[in-house]
């Protein structure tokens, strides 16, 4: 029974143990590592996350700002519109006058280039009666009453008509 | 290594071998924002022509003509192409005496020298004060369609300016010169004539001559190759001027 028990040689359990913990090791290793990268990724993140919040209210804060010099410049532009309306108004009805003006010295200019035409011609009616009339007194003999009249009525017909002339330009002078 | 730990650690090599694979969506961080968010603006306006008066640049240009010939006189327009050269048409200033211009704004001055075209109906006035404003030419026709603008003295009136359509070219309408003319749709009256055709730019197309007789708002224009040939060309240029028996 002794011997029996000597001979008997129970299986090594020390390998057995050994090949046992290598897997833990492995696997605590690896979750290690898996919780570095996991721990490494939310800082990470939280970097990002907290940078993109940061931009965030950045930019809220300058949206913010260009919209209320939006609305003040939008005020202004209505306000400018409302301004450049009527000084377009006042600037057509000064333009417009301005024209008229300038019509109306350009007439007043035909009007004295007319009236100039005018009194030389009568001038030169006052010149023809004279030079008929002295004419006449000088070289009475040569005329007989029939051509004196003659003469006569020609050089009144030419006035009249320089006077019927100056009426008409009186009259649609108004 | 039994069934169980296998798993086990397939799984868990799984799972990190994820947990890393999504390292490749990460979101990267915001990029850095800009100095302004105001765009620059173009000062394109600038080199648009700026009135300082509200007249326009062809209303600037426009001179109201006054013929003395030696029966009478007449009126027409006249528009400035240098500083002392006006165009205007031959049959404003024929037998002209004396030739006084009026500019928008009322002053006055008189043509020193007259010359017509023996061609085209059109006339070239030289006066000896220096004008501020004038008129350049167009390189080219206007093409069907285009909007073109006339500033004129219709009945020796008041400065009106009128836009419209260019239709085409045509045979000269009264039959009496070479050259074909722009047709035109703008009311204009006897004293428009002589006043320049002008493109969207205020560029001379023409010269303003004839109105169709009917009131159907048709006008006729010198082209800009008759008025070229006129400027360039001295010898299809003759002087007037009428000495009248006082």
């Amino acid at each position: 029974m002794i011997d029996d028990l000597q001979d008997f040689t129970p299986p090594p359990s020390a390998p057995r143990r050994t090949r046992g913990r290598a897997p833990w090791i492995i696997a605590v290793s690896l979750l290690g590592v898996a919780l570095l990268a996991t721990t490494t990724l939310a800082s990470y993140l939280w970097l990002v996350s907290s940078q993109w919040t940061s931009q965030n209210d950045e930019l809220r804060a300058e949206a913010t700002e260009l919209g209320s010099e939006l609305g003040l410049a939008q005020s202004q532009v209505a306000t400018l519109e409302e301004q450049v309306t009527t000084l377009d108004g006042q600037l057509d009805a000064t333009t417009e006058r301005l024209s008229d003006l300038a019509n109306e010295e350009a007439h007043a200019g035909d009007d004295v280039e007319y009236l100039s035409d005018l009194i030389e011609a009568y001038e030169s009616c006052i010149a023809n009666y004279d030079e008929t009339l002295s004419d006449a007194l000088r070289n009475g003999y040569t005329y007989s009453n029939s051509n004196a009249r003659s003469v006569q009525n020609d050089v009144a017909d030419y006035c009249d008509s320089l006077s019927e002339a100056f009426d008409e330009f009186v009259a649609d002078a108004g | 290594m039994t069934p169980a730990r296998a798993t086990g650690s397939l799984a868990l090599g799984l799972a990190l071998l994820g947990t890393l694979a999504g390292c490749s969506a990460l979101p990267a961080p915001p990029p850095p924002l800009p100095d302004s968010f105001v765009p620059a603006v173009s000062a394109s306006a600038a080199t648009s022509y700026v009135s300082e008066d509200g007249f326009t640049l062809t209303e600037h240009t426009a001179y109201r003509v006054r013929v003395r010939t030696c029966d009478g006189w007449s009126t027409g327009t006249a528009f400035a192409i240098d500083a002392h050269t006006l165009v205007t048409n031959r049959h404003v200033v024929e037998g002209a005496a004396l030739v006084t211009l009026t500019s928008y704004d009322g002053r006055e001055m008189e043509v020193a020298e007259v010359q017509s075209d023996t061609e085209a109906d059109l006339a070239l006035l030289t006066v000896d004060e220096e004008l501020d404003e004038w008129l350049e030419l167009a390189d080219e026709d206007p093409v069907f369609g285009d909007d073109v603008t006339v500033s004129g003295y219709p009945e020796g009136d008041v400065l009106t300016t009128v836009t419209g359509p260019y239709r085409n070219m045509a045979p000269e309408v009264f039959g009496t010169d070479p050259d074909e003319v722009l047709v035109i749709r703008v009311t204009a009256a006897p004293g428009s004539s002589g006043s320049a055709v002008v493109n969207a730019e205020d560029e001379v197309v023409g010269v303003l001559y004839a109105v169709d007789t009917e009131g159907l708002g048709w006008a006729y224009a010198v082209s800009l190759d008759s008025l070229t040939t006129m400027l360039d060309d001295p010898g299809v240029r003759e002087p007037v001027a009428e000495i009248c028996a006082s």
